[in-house]
């Protein structure tokens, strides 16, 4: 194999980097690095097991009149994610910086403990399709993606109908450039469904409440595996983060308290 | 398109799927490579922000391709608020993933106009003595 290639960018280029320029990039930065961006991680495994809300369990809480919970309840399946992430064995606890491993524990922890406000999105790893389609976000990379006829939007909400960036890209040229720096089989592992399907709000007691659109839901009711997990990410900033889901916070299933 | 970013795209076509290291700033530039995250390409590193009428922003091909990526959530979401910490957690995770550390080095590219496709960054106070400028 030949030398990794090798080059200069002035500052002009760092500084304007173009819409074509900034979705080449995006697309060009899919990579396998386990545990960070690849679909088959024990994060998603333990995902798919109760208990995880999913995505028929999400359909199901959106059909009653109101749906509420204490934070606690909402987040306990998520300390079987932080344990993963922070507890013995954990990557966190390879670092040789004890305060950092503790300040990252800690602020990892209050993503569930303090934010009022989150986004609920459903990530299947197994709804891959030929193209992406016009109306369905995309994982990739931590990112949801969509490509829409004029526009690509990076770190899409579809609930807020707000992104991290819009880039004006049509989508024929945004599918070839997909084709070129996300080839198959590449783009299958890496590019699957997943959005933002619901909120969750909680009000100064801690107790939270689910909003969704029913009519929306029940509109994309085959459009994801029922199995698929659904997952939190704190929406404590104006505009989403364009990575954000590669941290997700796992959400319990509440269909039985209550 | 501008001519750095032409020659990086005509590059690397056949490297799609490894990682984007800037190296070094000599004033003049960024020497940039791209190859496997998980092999040391240069001993030194350079995370670039945009400035622009005194905000500061992140530019989104760095968030998803620079080795070290995420940045934005460590500062946004993690609370990571100073640069030296900013580098030790950085540092921290490449030795504890792949075996290495760098020198990082952070560079502040002043720009004339708000940056495209750049995110502000607002949990991040950037000590001026730590950064080296350049002019866009």
């Amino acid at each position: 194999m030949s030398a990794p290639p090798r080059g200069r960018l002035d500052a002009a280029a760092l500084a304007r980097a173009d819409d074509l320029v900034t979705l080449r990039t995006i697309l060009a930065s899919a990579d396998e690095f386990p545990g960070l961006y690849r679909m088959r991680t024990p994060w998603w495994e333990t995902l798919r097991n109760p208990p995880f809300l999913n995505w028929i369990a999400l359909l199901e809480l959106a059909q009653r009149s109101e749906v509420s919970a204490r934070r606690e309840d909402w987040f306990r399946a998520n300390e079987a994610l932080a344990g993963l992430a922070f507890g013995e064995g954990s990557r966190n606890e390879q670092r040789r910086e004890a305060d950092l491993k503790a300040l990252l524990r800690e602020r990892a922890l209050d993503r569930a403990r303090l934010p009022r406000a989150y986004s609920l999105a459903v990530i299947d790893v197994d709804a891959t399709d030929e193209a992406p389609l016009e109306e369905q976000s995309y994982y990739l990379m931590g990112s949801l993606l969509r490509f829409e006829a004029r526009r690509v939007r990076v770190g899409y909400d579809a609930c807020r109908d707000v992104a991290a960036a819009d880039l004006a890209v049509p989508r024929e040229r945004a599918l070839a450039e997909l084709g070129v720096w996300l080839a198959e089989p590449r783009r299958r592992r890496l590019c699957f469904r997943g959005e933002v399907m619901a909120r969750l709000e909680f009000d100064a007691e801690g107790l939270g409440r689910l909003r969704a659109d029913p009519a929306r839901l029940e509109r994309r009711l085959n459009d994801f595996s029922f199995g698929a997990p659904v997952v939190a990410a704190p929406d404590a900033l104006p505009l989403p983060l364009p990575i954000r889901w590669t941290k997700p916070l796992g959400v319990t299933d509440v269909r039985g308290l209550g | 398109m501008s001519a750095g970013w032409d020659d990086l795209f005509a590059r690397l076509a056949p490297f799609a799927g490894g990682t984007l290291g800037l190296d070094a700033n000599d004033g003049d530039g960024i020497a940039w490579s791209v190859d496997s995250f998980r092999r040391l390409r240069a001993d030194r590193e350079t995370i670039v922000f945009l400035g622009h009428a005194g905000r500061f922003y992140y530019p989104l091909w760095q968030e998803f391709w620079a080795i070290n990526n995420n940045v934005l959530y460590l500062t946004e979401e993690m609370g990571i608020r100073s640069l030296g910490e900013l580098r030790r957690v950085l540092n921290s995770s490449l030795e504890k993933e792949e075996g290495y550390r760098t020198e990082i080095r952070f560079v502040v590219v002043r720009c004339r106009t708000r940056p495209p496709n750049a995110v502000p960054m607002g949990g991040l106070e950037l000590d001026v003595d730590d950064l080296e400028e350049v002019s866009a």
